[in-house]
């Protein structure tokens, strides 16, 4: 039997395996709508589900249309990662860093310029940071921040 | 008669920041609106509207906020902003401009 409720979270859940929770809580509420404006026309359920759904079009065809307009890749993927996922992402690319800031301290000890150069990769460090916060909100990235500082005091 | 699709997808910035221009609304009521106005000659994938949405709000021309239907479901809402506005007007022009333009043209040819 045709569950309604059922089909349109599992519609939801596909949809959600690529967009982020507010954008599927959005694209919920225009299909919920769709649906209801079918059924006030004498739709059955099945019926206005499988038209609300093809006017929407399906969760791929909608993640290729997010990625393709403003730029979201990055916050598409970035905004359905969680925060400790994402401090780890930015434990490793700090790791990187000071590996390299420490290596080429060493070389050019003495030289008189390790300072400068190690000064510019820190400020390196510094955007890759931000690039790793980008295209979240300021609570999530609080959050990805408090789960880098807690990672790096437990290694 | 149907608007091509490029026209479609080119109009659509003026059209969502003219609609938000008279009060603040949501993605369905939006695509709605539209249909309405344009006695169907432009067709509009739903889905195509919000990632047009997401751009205008990350170039802080328009802002969301969450709300609620009148049935307790969640819904978002959008706003126009003050640079939103301004870019309508200038769209507004640009468009005017295009059809007198098109107009002189058709004038000069009959």
């Amino acid at each position: 039997m045709f569950e309604l409720k059922t089909e349109i979270d599992n519609w939801c859940k596909a949809a959600g395996a690529r967009l982020t929770a507010d954008t599927v809580t959005e694209l919920r509420d225009h299909l919920a709508s769709d649906i209801e404006t079918l059924r006030a026309q004498g739709l059955l359920d099945q019926e206005a589900f499988a038209t609300a759904t093809k006017r929407i079009g399906s969760p791929d065809a909608l993640t290729t249309e997010f990625s393709r307009n403003c730029g979201a890749v990055l916050s598409v993927r970035r905004e359905s990662m969680s925060p400790k996922k994402i401090s780890v992402i930015m434990i490793a690319q700090s790791l990187v860093w000071a590996v390299l800031m420490i290596a080429v301290a060493a070389k050019l000890k003495g030289t008189g310029t390790g300072t400068q150069v190690s000064m510019f990769l820190f400020f390196g460090w510094l955007m890759t940071w931000f690039i790793s916060l980008m295209g979240i909100n300021y609570r999530k990235a609080a959050a990805c921040e408090y789960a880098f500082i807690k990672r790096v005091l437990h290694l | 008669m149907t608007l091509p699709k490029d026209l479609a997808a080119a109009s659509a910035t003026p059209l969502i920041l003219s609609i938000l221009k008279r009060g603040d609304s949501y993605g369905y009521a939006i695509i709605l609106e539209v249909h309405a106005m344009s006695d169907g000659d432009l067709e509009w994938a739903d889905g195509m509207l919000y990632p047009i949405l997401h751009r205008l709000e990350s170039r802080k021309w328009i802002k969301s906020y969450w709300g609620e239907a009148e049935n307790g479901r969640k819904r978002k809402y959008y706003r126009l902003l003050k640079a939103g506005s301004q870019q309508l007007d200038e769209q507004r022009k640009n468009w005017s401009s295009v059809y007198a333009m098109l107009s002189r043209m058709a004038a000069g040819t009959n």
